[in-house]
């Protein structure tokens, strides 16, 4: 355009020559004229006038409609616009006939309309050489014409259909120059951009204001040189007009509601003027076939597949997907909309193919219809082959990012999901979407389509769509190729390494074992298993990695259970592999289904290591023996296995498992932390110092029991009132009371229980024992499940001491109370056992005398709770009336020291320590306290010697009473499997108690590893000593040396040990007897004496050969021989072969239990 | 007067050839007020609905196109005056674009980007 043109701008240059024909200087071709053309044929300037009308009336109504923008120019210039309109008509007029001359002329015209801007292009050339884009333009149209071969033809063509359809010509004209050539030049209008006030959509109405407002001053005094204004979808919050001068816009823009007019015009610069048309919305381009995913209702975030374009330009496609059908039985819904829960807010129905019969069942048969085609109508859905068919609006599909996974697809590509393949032309679209993001410099990529298939190479740059590849073989080895990122893929070789980037198996790494089109399978690194990933997801990589995906169900270090009773803790996560390291020390990998969380105890979780500190999570601890490995506990398993990690381990991922047994902590305590102190129970007892544990039982817990009961006031000012007791706070009780629902703190001294039905009143404890005190093993079990019989007795001494606890337990069906009154009918409570051997809980005794004795020993020896609970066991016999005071106070506390507080050594070995003899004896008196209830006999311990009570057995009978102990005890024996049971019993009278691996008894215990003395004698029976002699054999030899052990004798009154084994494993002479007592100098030290009952009395056996023994057996051949003294020659196998003595025929072979060194000979 | 814009801008189709803007009425009334001649929309919806589009993106108001350089980008330079699209979604059927090519002009997407 020339500038001395663009100063005069009003006047259309190409109206030059009908300047004269024209008043009107404006000849523009407008979108109103086809009306006004319409018009015009008729050539009926009335009824044109009147259409005139009718178009002023709808421009009012659009004014009214769009005030905002207007309301000024209304106000203002109404009058002054009517006028233009006026005019406007007139020259509509004028248009008309210009329209009729077109139609007679028409070549003319044309060649008008080409010449007009023809000779405006053969005029700037003058101007300057910014105007060689018209040349440019102006050949190419030549160049056209000249090709045309009959352009006579076309038009007289183009003549006859305007002359018929008076339709807008076609005028391709411009298309055919390229768009480089229409860069702006200096000559061109600028562009300015000016900023709107929202930035939400109105810049289109903004547009169509200024449009209308320079399209109505146009004609006026002073038109406003706007020559175009656009904005862009994606540019918001500014619009662009251009103009050649900022007056202009402004003038423009002058009264525009909606512009930010303090922001100022601004002027585009040249060079960024084109971009701002060429901006380009991220490109839809929906390909049929290509994967999309639904952004809205309840399909958000649901793959579809794109099945049909042809609507695209309504906006709409046809895409196919896994409906969601709600398939909830009708009733059931029905049931959730009265409960309030609206369809709508109802979670999302699961995604599963359309099926006919499924569909029909729930919504009748009349809501499906089949077409011809086989496919389904179902709620306004087409279904085909399980598919919802449908047309949807492209706002409500996102086609970028959408990446699905091989999962999706492959639900897309069959029926039978479990034998889908994978459809790879469906991968293959799938991996259309590989972006750049996933590809960087020196990446390995084939080219797969387009000219270069088949290229390999490495990529050198990557740019927005496009990407240099330097290519490697090939007749352009070595060049720089640029190609679409979208036709490469990655490309890897089999028994590379590589890492996923992306998926569910993102981070893992593996070898490639096989490459199939864009499907790479892997060998994992972690789990050992393939992985199929697309290409596009994973990298050449050089590490394996070792980072574990949190955030699973399953997270590092969580306990885990693999069965009901081994624990497990996860040391790592592979995908979808766990790897554990369970209780045994075992270390395996499960799946995440083959095991069940457990549920998060690490608060809580506490255990007892070696030297009877508690431990708990986080707390560093070193392994007593094996290793001495070191860790920190992340896991408590029943108070047993302890699970500790040291990140300096490799085995496992440094997590390892430990006994709590064998575990001490690596920083001393500073005050050690006794569970027994832990127990409120026992806290109780303590100041009464070790096995005299016998405090006044706490009746607190019990008093709960009061909770609800209805009572009466009878003391205070609320004397007479009735209320239910709601709480106990120590003596005082919170009472509701019934007249005016206060709840006042009363002391219990002050209420009576009140009879509902009776009215009566009652004391309240007595009352309260009446409900129950009747069982009050079972009461007991309440408060304590696992304190058993014993505990029971402690508390409640009163209430039934003064009867027959025997009886009571008699009436338990409950093991312990067999076991009780097993005791009650004798006094030794081992003997019990065998005697029992033939009924019900024998078997439990019987194998509590082999095997986990040991294990009660050790336990108890390590377990200030059990050994608590066996010092309260006594407490029923004490309170029982007093009978027994004597016993309590001298066996029990005056001569022990405390054997609780003092930490058992592990070392208790073959020997029963005499820690473990301290709880024998407790438990000892545990038992026979029961026996002594019911008997209301003197006990046997009561008067004569408390001494003897002590000496014999270790383990047996410790067993049988100290097995309800570890119930009390706080934590460790409380582990559920074993004890959860309803009885309490139940674990004894099963076959083993120690059932199982992870259960105590399996433990290494001191006495686990070595012979039990008793071990035989239990299975021997009661007739013959465990020995396999008779109880009493001392009796009739003399100057032998003798063992002090547990009492042989069956169903002894006496203590298990001798003076509660003090004399235990120690070696005696024995040289008279004294009444039933055998007269013994200790062989180690000649001044002590002791008078021991021949009960607790084995033989010494021969240790080395030349020894001088006597044959004390009575079993087998060996009878006839009983009383024979030999000389040991050597051992064998346990049996001895003897020396020849001249009365022998051959050389005598005895067992070594039936002998017995000689003394004095 | 030109149509507006705002919230009836979703009413809008562009001519897929020239992308005028016009209402779907307008469109079956007067046809395209620029390819008319190619298009013969007028009185056919169905021709309506295949050679205009309702996804596009920017719009112009173009006042002078012959004197303006955006017109000229947008080769709407020899169209009428009146609101057009910047960007058209959608092709044309394939009549029209062989219609475009007998008359010797090239038929240019609307939704492409040149060069």
């Amino acid at each position: 355009m020339s500038n001395i043109e663009a100063s005069s701008s009003p006047v259309d240059p190409k109206s030059e020559d009908e300047m004269d024909e024209r008043p009107t200087t404006k000849k523009r071709p407008r979108i109103v004229d086809p009306d006004e053309e319409d018009n015009a044929d008729d050539a009926v300037e009335a009824k044109d006038d009147e259409k005139a009308e009718e178009d002023e009336g709808d421009e009012d109504e659009d004014d009214d409609d769009d005030e905002d923008d207007e309301e000024d120019e209304d106000e203002e210039n109404d009058g002054e616009r009517r006028r233009k309109r006026r005019r406007k008509q007139k020259r509509y007029r004028f248009l008309d006939v210009e329209a009729e001359v077109d139609d007679e002329d028409e070549e003319e015209d044309e060649d008008n309309d080409y010449g007009d801007v023809a000779e405006f292009i053969d005029e700037a050339p003058e101007e300057g050489a910014a105007q060689s884009d018209y040349q440019h333009r102006r050949l190419d149209r030549s160049f056209g014409r000249n090709e045309e071969e009959d352009v006579q033809d076309i038009v007289q063509r183009l003549k006859e259909r305007h002359a018929r359809t008076a339709a807008a010509r076609y005028n391709g004209d411009s298309d055919a120059v390229p768009q480089r050539l229409l860069m702006p030049g200096v000559n061109d209008p600028s562009l300015w951009r000016v900023y709107t006030k929202t930035q939400s959509g109105r810049e289109a109405a903004i547009c169509a204001s200024i449009f209308r407002k320079v399209f109505s001053q146009q004609y006026s005094a002073n038109p406003i040189e706007v020559i175009s204004v656009f904005f862009r979808d994606s540019l918001s919050g500014m619009i662009f007009l251009e103009a050649r001068t900022s007056a202009a816009v402004s003038a423009a823009i002058n009264g525009i509601v909606g512009i930010f007019a303090s922001r100022g015009v601004s002027l585009v610069p040249i060079e960024e003027m084109a971009p701002l048309l060429k901006i380009k919305k991220k490109d839809v381009n929906l390909i049929p076939g290509m994967w999309i995913r639904m952004k809205r209702g309840k399909y958000n975030g649901d793959l579809a597949q794109v099945v049909d374009t042809d609507q695209i330009t309504s906006g709409v496609v046809g895409i196919k997907f896994i409906p969601r059908i709600d398939l909830t039985p009708r009733e059931k819904r029905k049931e959730k909309a009265a409960n309030g829960k609206g369809l709508a807010s109802a979670t999302k129905p699961p995604s599963r193919l359309f099926s006919y019969d499924d569909v029909r069942k729930i919504y009748g048969r009349q809501s499906v219809r089949t077409s011809a085609q086989g496919s389904f109508f179902f709620d306004n859905d087409e279904y085909i082959d399980g598919f919802c068919v449908k047309d949807v609006k492209i706002a409500i599909i996102e086609s970028e990012n959408v990446n699905p996974t091989l999962e999706e697809i492959s639900r897309f590509s069959g029926d039978d999901q479990s034998t889908a393949k994978f459809d790879l032309s469906a991968i293959a679209d799938a991996n259309k979407n590989l972006t750049v993001s996933v590809l960087f410099p020196g990446d390995q990529v084939e080219v797969y389509e387009g000219e270069q298939t088949g290229l390999y190479g490495s990529v050198e740059t990557v740019s927005s769509d496009v990407i240099a590849i330097k290519a490697v073989g090939g007749d352009v080895h070595g060049q720089t190729i640029e190609v679409p990122s979208r036709s490469v893929r990655k490309r890897f070789d089999v028994g590379e390494h590589v890492k996923v980037l992306a998926g569910k198996n993102a981070d893992a790494t593996g070898m490639v074992v096989e490459i199939k089109g864009d499907v790479v399978t892997l060998m994992s690194d972690q789990g050992e298993q393939e992985i199929k990933v697309f290409s596009k997801d994973i990298r050449k990589a050089a590490d394996t990695t070792n980072t574990t995906k949190q955030g699973g169900l399953y997270d590092l270090h969580d306990l885990v259970m693999l069965d009901s009773t081994t624990a497990a803790v996860v040391t790592k996560v592979e995908g979808a592999l766990l790897r554990v390291l369970d209780q045994n020390g075992a270390a395996r990998s499960v799946t995440p289904d083959q095991v069940t969380i457990r549920r998060d105890n690490k608060r809580f979780a506490v255990a007892t290591d070696s030297q009877g500190n508690d431990m708990k999570v986080g707390d560093n601890m070193k392994e007593t023996e094996g290793e001495s490995r070191q860790g920190e506990v992340i896991n408590i398993f029943r108070s047993l296995f302890v699970f500790l990690h040291n990140r300096d381990l490799t085995d496992n991922n440094g997590v390892f498992v430990a006994r709590a047994q064998s575990l001490i902590s690596v920083t001393p305590k500073s005050a050690v932390s006794d569970l027994g102190k832990m127990n409120p129970a026992l806290n109780q007892q303590l100041p009464y110092g070790g096995a005299s544990l016998m405090p006044p039982p706490p009746t607190n817990i019990n008093r709960n029991r009061l909770i609800n009961t209805l009572v009466v006031v009878v003391k205070g000012t609320s004397k007479g009132l009735l209320g239910t007791i709601r709480d106990i706070q120590g003596d005082n009780a919170r009472v509701e009371l019934k007249t005016n629902n206060k709840t006042l703190t009363i002391a219990l001294t002050s209420l009576k229980r009140k009879d509902q039905k009776t009215g009566a009143t009652f004391p309240l404890e007595a009352g309260g024992q009446s409900t129950f005190g009747r069982g009050p093993a079972a009461g007991g079990y309440d408060v304590n499940p696992y304190s058993g019989a014993p505990t029971t007795g402690g508390q409640t001494p009163g209430g039934f001491g003064g009867r027959t606890p025997g009886a009571r337990f008699g009436q338990t069906p409950n093991p312990y109370a067999a076991g009780a009154m097993g005791g009650g009918k004798t006094p030794n409570p081992y003997a019990a056992a065998a005697g029992a051997g033939g009924r019900t809980p024998a078997p439990g005794w019987g194998a509590g005398g082999k095997t986990p004795a040991p294990g009660w020993g050790g336990a108890g020896g390590k377990t200030p709770g059990w050994g608590g609970g066996g010092g309260k066991t006594p407490a029923p016999g004490f309170a029982d009336g007093g009978r027994t005071p004597g016993w309590g106070a001298s066996g029990m506390g005056g001569k022990t020291p405390n054997p609780y507080g003092a930490p058992a050594g592990p070392s208790g070995g073959r020997t029963p320590a005499p820690q473990g003899s301290m709880y024998g004896a407790g438990a000892n008196a545990g038992g026979p306290s029961y026996g002594n209830g019911p008997l209301t006999a003197p006990t046997p311990y009561g008067g004569p010697t408390p001494g003897i009570q002590s000496a014999p057995t270790p383990a047996a009978p410790s067993n049988l009473y100290s097995a309800p102990t570890p119930y009390g005890a706080p934590t460790p024996f409380a582990g559920p499997p074993t004890y959860a049971a309803p009885t309490p019993g139940g674990p004894l009278s099963a076959p083993t108690p120690g059932m199982g691996g992870p259960t105590p008894y399996g433990a290494p215990t001191p006495f686990g590893g070595a012979p039990t003395p008793y071990g035989g004698g239990a299975t021997n029976g009661g007739v013959a000593g465990p020995e396999g002699i008779a109880w009493d054999w001392a009796l009739d030899f003399r100057n032998v040396i003798v063992e002090v052990g547990s009492s042989q004798k069956p169903n002894t009154r006496s203590p298990l040990h001798f003076q509660r084994g003090l004399h235990d494993g120690k070696r005696f002479g024995y040289d008279t007897i004294n009444g039933e007592l055998c007269h013994c100098i200790s062989l180690d030290d000649p001044n002590t004496i002791e008078d021991i009952p021949a009960e607790y009395l084995k033989p010494s056996k021969p240790d080395q050969p030349g020894q001088m023994v006597v044959c004390v057996g009575a079993s087998g051949s060996q009878e006839q021989q009983r009383g024979l003294q030999r000389i040991t020659q050597y051992e064998n196998g346990g049996s001895w072969m003897m020396e020849m003595d001249p009365e022998d025929s051959s050389a005598l072979v005895w067992e070594a239990i039936d002998l017995c060194r000689i003394w004095k000979v | 007067m030109p149509p507006k814009g705002g919230p009836r801008k979703a009413e809008l189709r562009a001519c897929l050839i020239c992308s005028v803007l016009q209402s779907t009425n307008d469109f079956l009334t007067q046809g395209c007020p620029n390819c008319e001649e190619i298009l013969e929309m007028r009185g056919s919806a169905e021709r309506v609905a295949e050679c205009t589009s309702v996804t596009y993106d920017g719009m112009i108001a173009m006042i002078e196109p012959s004197e303006s350089w955006v017109g000229r980008w947008q080769r709407i330079d020899k169209k009428m005056r009146g609101i057009y699209a910047v960007r058209v979604t959608g092709r044309p059927p394939p009549d029209v674009i062989e219609a475009i090519e007998a008359r010797g002009g090239v038929y240019r997407p609307r939704d492409a980007v040149e060069d």
